[in-house]
């Protein structure tokens, strides 16, 4: 049944003033999106006054349709853009309200794990190295008398052997107490040049402390060329000393024996506690000995059957352990193969 | 060896303070290790590298002092000593390669009684006890000169004889210090007609030693064989000032020199007032055997060898003073070498490149300049066969980042354990390499296994209340194979303990999918194909909870749950689930090359399948039933839920499974999807036996 025509556009005009009064007093008073959508519905729905305005216009006279038209767009837009703001800051509030939590709580932290400090130090160590045009070359930990001594130019009886205590096993062979082996162990299948280090586990029969192990890390270094000389030993190891102590780190070479170098070297850092001046940890020497190097000694080169009158080389070995330790202010030693994750998660 | 400063000023004009000569002899390769101040004297303790015979008396170090600090030597006056007085007994040599030269002397009527106090000082101050006058003029000769010496006394000596023979078996004698020796052939003793009286360079005995009774003596200087003496001191556990240094070997020319030394000084202080007849008599020399003599005391100096080894310049004349300073003579010498004899006192001495480093020493090593010149990094260099440009230790590298990224913390254990460990593990001690001489018991094999170190690693940790344990190590193992001896490398990975619970989520225990988890992230990480577990035994693991990891069909190793008996002999009380790799194995079937996969063009449909499965069917069946149904069009199957209860049929469990349909070259409809969804839902309860919900 079509509704009464308001004849005249002025009750029109007031029709919608009116419609338009309500539906300001509707979006005034929600307050949610449920609120806000019954109010669309009330207001723009199939049985809002709009709709039933609007389905007058086909029946309308070609006098009133233009203007009547205009009028009811109009709300029409009107009642729509005021939905559609008030829509915009309900949601706003919303987000406001549900913004607020406790930014203070923990968050959800995927732990992660940590590589041993010893694997870091080597894996450091051997990346200076490869960087200088090094190979990695490893060798075995159980080894014969020949290549942890005789090879090496220390002889049985010889006191040198003193220095070195060693462990045995049950099929006479011994677990190697310096990876200088391997330095054998390559030179006898490769033919000089060459740049090699070996890095391993090495044993002697050490009762434990703080400072000894009787397992423990080397890294050994070798280099065998024509014309290479005890000054690029210093280049190379002074290279080595920076990058892994800083480059304020003071290098001093001490004449020492090694039965494999000729002549040996023990090399000194300036203390990286005290900067030199001396403390404890330099026992108030300022220096701390690192690692042992040397030209190779000619008796080397014979047992793998390279002539010393052409060639020549360098080598060195340290203490992974001890290095770890400076760098990082380890105390004991002992530290590293208890594996207490209250330690291994500080690396 | 110890110095004091004060008498080391004796021998040689010191014109600085301790510290800078301390300074200097450190920087020249005699390391001062620590310097103590006693009165107005500097006791230091000096490291003399086993190569350094010569540094071993307060003469050696004197010279080492002079040459470093170009100061004239002050050798002690010693005039000749021919010996005129009665007394000569018969020395025989019986075995003159251990005993090469032996000089004694008879020495009459002395008069043994404490030192004077010069004497005694000078022992105290290098912490040696006086005795009596005779026994401190011997160490005191050992101190300074470096020459061990001996005094029997004569009377006390069977048949008034010596000879220096080998020990027979069972042969006996009672040191000085009171100890009983059981000796051996062959170690070296001196004798007298009926029993022995010294073990040769290490202990004189208690029978004939001087003492206040003593008035006739006869003085031993010798050469004895390094290495015998090293056998018989290591043998016996007796090792004294005499023995270091006869192990090292003496000065051959200094064995005359120290009997002279020692007489002089006797007939000085040891002498007596009396009436003439009994005045001190000194008899004559006794001489045995040959003096020792270098084998190769003249070494040719190339100058030109020494700057290539040196990589750097000195010039001769700086060469030839340092080798002078250093006492060596310079024979003959040409433009571009030198000749060089090398005095009896350095036996290490025999080869050029020793001359270099005694130039180089002297020189200062400080003085050699650091360079990178001949030596710039070579990258191009060819890898040789065995080695690798870090190519293993990149692939251990990766494999220490991927786990530590899925939270586990690298461990280090030692590679010697106990045999208690292997009988714990159940692991028999065929294959074992066991240790000869272990420090303790914990050290007396190899381990064949990582999961010893990991299970102490859980126990350390468990007992210190640290409860979230991820834990791996990468290391090697050791064990005989074909009766020789194995190392390979291997891969361990443990979990165990409880996950840390947070506010928002309770975490609850590990279990063995968690290792699993670990296992299966890692090795798809590193590109292993065909990864896939298969039901395993293990002796330390739970039967039923242990499976092999597979690569295709190559075994890459074991995981499980630990068994609750093992655990308890590790006195561990919380579960454990550990896995142990074969890294060698592992590492061949690593691939890192990438190949790009295209997207999928067209979407994926989901539908979800539950049943009740019955206790024989595995989860691996129903997804491979499920793929081989699909037709290719299953592009993914997922088990979204377990569960257990009262409304299933005992054994049976409820399985739940998001299937994710998909084909390459079209959008599948609904139809399609129902269509094939409901053909593996038949086929899941025909062929598997599932009850379809």
């Amino acid at each position: 049944m079509p509704a009464k025509l308001p004849q005249k556009i002025k009750s029109l005009r007031k029709k919608i003033e009116k419609i338009e009064k309500q539906a300001r007093v509707d979006l005034e008073q929600a307050q949610t999106q449920q609120e806000l959508e019954n109010v669309r519905i009330k207001c723009l729905g199939r049985n809002s006054e709009l709709a039933q305005l609007l389905k007058l216009i086909p029946e309308l006279s070609l006098k009133y349709k233009p203007e009547f038209g205009r009028l009811v767009n109009t709300l029409k837009r009107t009642l729509e853009e005021s939905l559609s703001g008030k829509n915009v800051l309900l949601r706003k509030l919303k987000q406001e309200q549900a913004l607020k939590i406790d930014i203070t709580m923990p968050g959800m932290i995927q732990e992660s794990g940590t590589i041993h400090p010893l694997s870091q130090t080597l894996q450091e160590i051997m990346q200076i190295f490869l960087n200088l045009g090094f190979s990695v070359a490893e060798g075995p930990e159980i080894e014969t008398d020949y290549y942890n001594f005789s090879a090496l130019n220390i002889p049985e009886g010889h006191p040198s052997r003193e220095t070195f205590h060693t462990f045995y096993i049950d099929t006479g062979d011994l677990l190697r107490s310096q990876t200088s082996p391997v330095q054998v162990r390559v030179m006898e299948k490769q033919k000089p040049p060459l740049r090699i280090i070996a890095p391993g586990r090495v044993y002697r029969p050490d009762a434990t402390d703080a400072s000894h192990s009787f397992m423990f890390h080397q890294i050994e270094g070798l280099a065998v060329d024509r014309n290479i000389s005890f000054a690029d030993l210093k280049g190379t190891l002074s290279v080595f000393i920076n990058a892994v102590f800083g480059s304020k780190t003071k290098m001093r070479f001490r004449p020492h024996f090694f039965p494999f170098t000729e002549p040996s070297a023990e090399v000194d850092i300036s203390c990286i506690i005290c900067g030199g001046k001396g403390c404890r940890v330099c026992s108030f020497k300022g220096w701390l000995e690192i690692l042992g190097a040397g030209m190779v000694d000619p008796n080397v080169f014979s047992a793998v059957k390279y002539d010393p009158q052409h060639w020549q080389g360098f080598a060195f070995g340290m203490g992974v352990e001890r290095i770890a330790m400076l760098k990082y202010g380890i105390t004991d030693i002992r530290l590293f193969f208890e594996n207490d994750v209250r330690f291994l998660r500080q690396f | 060896m110890r110095v004091s400063f004060n008498w080391l000023k004796d021998y040689v004009d010191i014109r600085m303070q301790p510290e800078q000569l301390a300074q200097k002899l450190t920087m020249a390769g005699l390391e001062i290790t620590s310097a103590t101040r006693i009165d107005q004297d500097t006791i230091w303790e000096i490291e003399v590298t086993p190569n350094r015979t010569d540094c071993l008396s307060i003469l050696g170090i004197a010279r080492e002092v002079a040459a470093l600090t170009g100061k004239k030597l002050k050798l002690p006056k010693i005039g000749s000593l021919r010996g005129s007085g009665r007394g000569s007994i018969p020395i025989q040599i019986a075995d003159k390669r251990l005993c090469p030269f032996y000089l004694g002397r008879v020495i009459k009527n002395i008069q043994v009684q404490p030192s004077p106090s010069w004497l005694r000082a000078n022992l105290e101050m290098m912490g040696v006890r006086s005795v009596n006058n005779i026994v401190d003029i011997t160490n005191f000769c050992l101190l300074e000169l470096g020459q061990p010496l001996h005094a029997f006394d004569l009377d006390k000596l069977s048949g008034q004889r010596l000879i220096i023979r080998r020990a027979q078996a069972k042969e006996e004698l009672i040191t000085i210090d009171g100890m009983s020796r059981q000796l051996e052939s062959p170690m070296l003793v001196v004798a007298d007609k009926t029993s022995i009286q010294a073990i040769a360079g290490i202990m004189g005995g208690k029978s004939s030693e001087v003492t206040e009774a003593t008035t006739n003596i006869l003085l031993e200087s010798a050469y004895f064989d390094a290495l015998s003496v090293h056998h018989t001191s290591r043998k016996l556990g007796l090792a004294t000032q005499s023995s270091y240094r006869f192990e090292r070997g003496v000065d051959a020319a200094g064995v005359t020199l120290a009997s002279l030394r020692a007489t002089q000084l006797i007939k000085k202080i040891a002498g007596t007032k009396k009436k003439k007849s009994k005045a001190i008599s000194i008899g004559k020399l006794i001489k045995k055997g040959k003096k020792v003599s270098q084998l190769n005391n003249r070494v040719r100096l190339r100058y030109q060898q020494a700057s290539e080894l040196l990589g750097i310049e000195i010039p001769p004349a700086e060469i030839k003073e340092i080798l002078r300073a250093l006492q060596f003579k310079l024979v003959r010498k040409s433009p571009t070498a030198l000749m060089v004899e090398i005095p009896s006192f350095r036996p290490d001495l025999s080869r050029e490149a020793d001359l270099i480093e005694e130039i180089a020493r002297l020189y200062s090593y400080e003085r050699i300049p650091t360079k990178l010149g001949q030596f710039a990094p070579d990258l191009a260099r060819p890898v040789g066969p065995g080695l690798s440009s870090g190519a293993t230790n990149t692939t251990d590298w990766l494999l220490r980042q991927i786990l530590s990224a899925l939270g586990l913390h690298e461990i280090m254990t030692y590679s010697l354990i106990s045999r208690q460990a292997l009988r714990k593990l159940g692991i028999p001690e065929d294959n074992i390499i066991r240790v000869k001489n272990p420090l303790s018991y914990e050290q007396e094999v190899m381990r064949p296994t990582l999961l010893a170190g990991m299970l102490s690693a859980f126990l350390c940790n468990l007992n210190r209340k640290n409860k979230n344990l991820k834990l791996f190590e990468l290391s090697r193992i050791y064990f005989k194979q074909d009766s020789r001896t194995r190392e390979r490398a291997s891969l361990a990975i443990g979990v165990g303990g409880k996950k840390p619970d947070n506010w928002m989520h309770k975490m609850g225990e590990y279990s063995f999918f968690d290792l699993k988890g670990v296992v299966e992230a890692l090795l798809l990480k590193l590109g292993v194909p065909d990864l896939n577990f298969q039901e395993a035994e293990a002796p330390i693991f739970i039967p039923g909870r242990t499976a092999f990891v597979l690569a295709g069909d190559k075994n890459l190793g074991l995981l499980g749950e630990v068994k609750n008996e093992i655990l308890e002999k590790f006195d561990i009380t919380s579960c454990l689930y550990l896995a142990e790799l074969n890294l060698e194995e592992l590492r061949a079937q690593i691939h890192q090359e990438k190949r790009f996969v295209p997207l999928a063009k067209f979407p994926a449909a989901a539908r979800d399948v539950s049943f009740f499965a019955p206790p024989e069917v595995s989860s691996d069946e129903i997804a491979a039933l499920i793929k081989k149904i699909g037709r290719g069009l299953v592009a993914q199957v997922s088990l979204f839920d377990q569960y257990f209860g009262e409304q299933i049929p005992p054994g049976f469990r409820a399985l739940s499974f998001s299937i994710e349909y998909r084909s390459d070259e079209r959008t599948l409809t609904a139809e399609e999807v129902d269509k094939l969804h409901a053909q593996i839902r038949q086929a899941l309860n025909e062929e598997l036996k599932v009850e379809l919900r």
